[in-house]
């Protein structure tokens, strides 16, 4: 049950954050689902207990919202979605980032 | 049942549509073979297919409104044109409009000069841009609304 809610908790608190995670994953190339799961944990140091499929709503999701694009490409024989970021999820991804920096001086000078 | 097959039942449950779910069931096969055995780190099927049918009811209802209202805005097109170019040109189409036939209309019409041309060569250019325009709205609210097995990046 310990285990349940942690991640329950983790999970609660990564909301807001994946999408602009994901746009900077992909703002180094374009990468298929596995690949940005797969950054998401080496990058994070393994810290988020996100369900890993979680990943591919959000992908879809910010396909839908124009800020990623995808299509099909086959590598080594198997047929992979690859996504891209696009003009606009670059602006967005910038503006999160201000967000972000801005929020996390604030909270660092409120905790510290 | 494998993972992938309860995710398919699943999605199939939750009302998500053949195209975003064969393109959903070929991502995580995918994802599968790069990463056997890892279904459990993926989560729960029924989870996954709530999470995706979500995703597609939002932008359902997001294509639903701009389809309406692209419908709408075709209409009130369509009838301005047909008021502007049609009903002022001869009494029985004014009177046909429910307007009332007032000393001022009359006055219109008959400053609008001989009214029988005038009606034919407004009426023969107004109706086919009425239809034009109606054909165009129309198919752009279906472009708008198709649903989304036919869209490219469902393929």
């Amino acid at each position: 049950l310990l285990g349940i809610v942690s991640r329950g908790v983790k999970a609660e608190a990564l909301k807001g954050h994946l999408d602009p995670m994901i746009l900077s994953i992909v703002s180094g190339g374009p990468a298929h689902g596995y690949a940005v799961i797969d950054a998401l944990k080496r990058r994070s140091g393994g810290v988020f207990e996100l369900p890993e499929g979680t990943v591919y709503p959000a992908l879809h999701r910010l396909e839908a919202e124009g800020l990623l694009s995808s299509s099909w490409e086959t590598t080594t024989g198997r047929r992979r979605r690859v996504y891209r970021l696009t003009r606009s999820g670059r602006t967005a991804l910038g503006a999160r980032r201000s967000e972000w920096q801005i929020f996390a001086r604030a909270v660092e000078g409120v905790l510290a | 049942m494998n993972w992938l097959d309860e995710l398919e039942l699943e999605l199939r449950t939750a009302g998500v549509p053949p195209g975003p779910r064969r393109r959903i069931l070929a991502e995580f096969a995918d994802h599968l073979a790069s990463d056997p055995g890892s279904e459990e780190r993926l989560g729960s099927p029924a989870e996954l297919a709530r999470l995706f049918a979500d995703e597609h009811a939002t932008r359902s209802t997001r294509r639903s409104v701009i389809a309406g209202l692209l419908i709408v805005a075709t209409l009130l097109a369509c009838l301005w044109i047909i008021d502007t170019y049609v009903s002022t040109s001869n009494t029985w189409a004014a009177i046909s409009c429910g307007r009332s036939c007032t000393p001022q209309t009359v006055e219109h019409i008959r400053q609008s000069g001989p009214w029988p041309e005038r009606m034919l060569s407004d009426s023969l250019w107004a109706i086919p841009l009425a239809i034009a325009v109606g054909l165009g709205g129309t198919a752009s609210a279906l472009l708008v609304y198709r649903p989304s097995s036919t869209r490219r990046s469902a393929a």
